[in-house]
This record gives C-alpha cells, structure tokens and sequence, in this order.
C-alpha cells in the first residue's frame, strides 16, 4: 500500500494520542492532520515517526465570517479547514486559496456541486468525507457521506477521506477507508487517491510553505 | 334573331366545356383517392410488420438478458481471503463472537441478501494471536473490508479489527499473518 495520510485526527490527551500514533505508523500512514487543545499532542506524533501538520476547523456561518477567522488561523496553523453553514460561505471556502480543506456538514452535503468542484480546482482545496459518520451509523450522516463523495468524485473534485479519530477505537486502516469509499459508490480509483495521493498533495504543499 | 342564336350557341358551348373540366376534375379526384386509399394500405402493412419485428426483438432480448442472469449465477464464484489482526480490550474475542459480529455489520450495510451473496465466513482463527481470515466471494470483497472496519465492539468490548491484506488462497491469507506477527 503507497504511504497513506489521514487529515483528522482529534485525541482527547496525550496518553490517547501516543497510542493512536503507533497504531497509525503501523498501519502505513506517513503524514496526520491533529486539532489539538493539549501541546504534548504533536509531539506524541513525531515521535512515533510521522509528519504532524496542525490543523483547525472553522465554523463559518456566512462568508464574512469565514473571511476574519481565515485570515487569524492561517498565521497559526499548517492546515485551515473550514466548515461552511451557508452557501456563501461554501464557495468562499472553495475558492480561497488560504483555506485548505471545506469539510461541509450533513445539511450542507448538496452543496458539493459542480460549481464547488471548480472552486476547490482553482483555491487548490480538498473536500473531506468524515468516516466518523459511517461509525455513527445514523442513516441521514451515512447518506450525507455517500452524497459528498460520490458527487466529489462525478464532478472530479479533490476528495481525501478522513477518520476525524478521538481515540485509537475510531481509526480506520487505509485498505478499509478505500473500501468503505468504493462501497459507498466512489469509483476504485479515486477510493484510492482520496486516502493516499490526494491528501499527501496537500501535505506536500504545506511542509513546502514552512 | 341571329344575335339569339349565336348567344344560345356560345352559351351552349361555354357549358359543354364547363361539363368537360368538371367530369376531368372529377375523373382525377378519384384517381388521388384510389392512390390516397393504397397508400393507406401499404403504411399499415408496414405498421403491422414493423409491430412484429419489435415484438420479436423484445423477446430476444429478454432470452438474453435470462441467458446473461444463469451465466452469472452458474459462473464459478471465485473465494478472496482477507487476512486480519485484531487490536482489543481484555480477552480476545472468541470465533463464534468474532464471526457473528463481523456477520451482523455486514448486514447492517448490505441487508440479509447482501450477506447471503457475499458467503462470507470466518475460514481461520487464532484466539492467541488475535489473527484470522475472511473468506468472501470475490465480488463482495469491498463489503467484508468494510465490514471487518466498522466492527467495533463484540460482546459489549471494544474492538479494532485491522484488514491485512486480500488473497486469492488461504494459504497466502496465512503467511501474511505470520510474518506480520
């Protein structure tokens, strides 16, 4: 399997995140994105031997919003992903180059249309499908993922899987998060890019702008 | 006296020519209609024919796609292996636990006929290593990997079950598990 990266994880704790991380450098993942409130957190990653980048979710209900707390969190971290509640505030995510990830929530899953796919090709973003919501197992999540990633992969928008992990119980081994995308109707191909090629592009760009 | 005549005789040939378009004009009208009425006859000829030959091909194709459905049922299912770890809390699971919980996540994706048509099974366990394979056809492969990821808990202990790698024999299935162990 190609080096695999997962752009969401959440531990609770230090301790949770040194378990997570051995796990995730033997499952063959190279590159994670963390939210962490804790600081020990990055470091529990590095030293398991993977390429830590810090990331943070912004909640954007319109795109004025979007654009202040975009502006504050690109100074501070390696990833800027945010979570759009309007259309506005979508294709502003899309498009702006400083944001990297546009992570819609269930409501907002038709929003991953052909104009955002554009947008996301010309900001050079990604949109994510939370795994998480298949654990969860609630019908009106599990739909909302398969909108989203069968829609990123028809209109040929970046799409990178993500498990969004609070604890070691929640992470997904990159053969299984492929798997559980082509079941949810995404073409093999583009599973397989969304786990190892797509995300590691982002990865890359970041590291590079350091 | 002569002007009189010569009107009746002018008259009287104005009518005859008039009496001669009409039965011409007449003449034709009849023909057209023949043609009119053959034309008809012909198209619905055609009509009947062309009827015929959809029903006939509609036949065909329904033998064909009958024909394509037992190929594909009588075709040789092919077994894939998936060979597995398990990272757990306590006591490893037992094989009977193992392969219900695996067997119920799947059902909860693809419902009981989706199980039915994947034949899958827990073809080999080891309760010390916390190692087993999977064995599924090869055209549910994706639905066991899956299903192997979302198992989570069995027996009310939390569980991660960690997909290895796919093989085509049980042998292969094995040494994976060994040299990963």
């Amino acid at each position: 399997m190609r080096a695999a990266v997962d752009l969401c994880l959440r531990p609770r704790s230090a301790s949770e995140a040194s378990s997570m991380a051995v796990l995730l450098e033997k499952m063959g993942y190279r590159a994670v994105g963390v939210e962490a409130g804790e600081p020990g957190v990055y470091k529990a990653f590095t030293e398991a031997g993977l390429e830590v980048l810090r990331r943070i979710t912004v909640k954007a209900r319109s795109a004025s919003e979007a654009v202040k707390a975009v502006r504050r969190a690109r100074q501070q971290y390696d990833l800027v992903a945010v979570e759009p509640h309007d259309a506005e505030a979508a294709r502003f995510a899309a498009r702006d180059e400083r944001v990297d990830i546009v992570s819609l929530p269930p409501a907002m899953a038709r929003y991953m249309d052909r104009s955002e796919a554009y947008l996301l090709r010309l900001g050079g973003g990604l949109v994510e499908a939370r795994l998480s919501w298949l654990l969860a197992g609630q019908p009106r999540r599990v739909r909302a993922l398969m909108v989203i990633a069968r829609r990123a992969a028809a209109y040929d928008a970046p799409l990178a899987a993500v498990s969004c992990a609070k604890t070691r119980w929640q992470l997904w081994h990159p053969m299984a998060a492929r798997a559980a995308l082509a079941l949810l109707g995404v073409p093999e191909n583009t599973a397989l890019a969304a786990v190892t090629a797509v995300p590691l592009s982002l990865v890359v760009k970041r590291l590079e702008g350091r | 006296m002569r002007d009189d005549s010569v009107v009746w005789t002018a008259l009287l040939l104005v009518s005859m020519a008039a009496a001669t378009i009409a039965v011409l004009a007449w003449r034709k009208t009849m023909e057209c209609q023949r043609e009119l009425d053959a034309a008809r006859r012909i198209a619905g000829h055609a009509a009947r024919y062309v009827a015929l030959v959809r029903r006939a091909l509609e036949t065909v194709l329904v033998y064909a796609r009958d024909e394509e459905e037992l190929r594909r049922i009588a075709a040789k299912r092919r077994k894939r292996y998936v060979a597995f770890r398990i990272v757990y809390e306590g006591e490893p699971p037992a094989p009977q636990a193992l392969e219900k919980a695996i067997i119920e996540t799947a059902k909860s994706l693809a419902g009981t006929i989706g199980v039915s048509e994947a034949g899958m099974s827990l073809a080999y366990y080891n309760p010390e290593r916390a190692a087993g394979v999977l064995r599924v056809n090869h055209t549910h492969k994706n639905l066991a990997i899956a299903a192997l990821a979302l198992t989570r808990s069995i027996d009310g202990r939390r569980v991660l079950i960690i997909p290895l790698r796919t093989s085509g024999t049980i042998r292969r299935a094995k040494k994976t598990i060994q040299e990963e162990l």
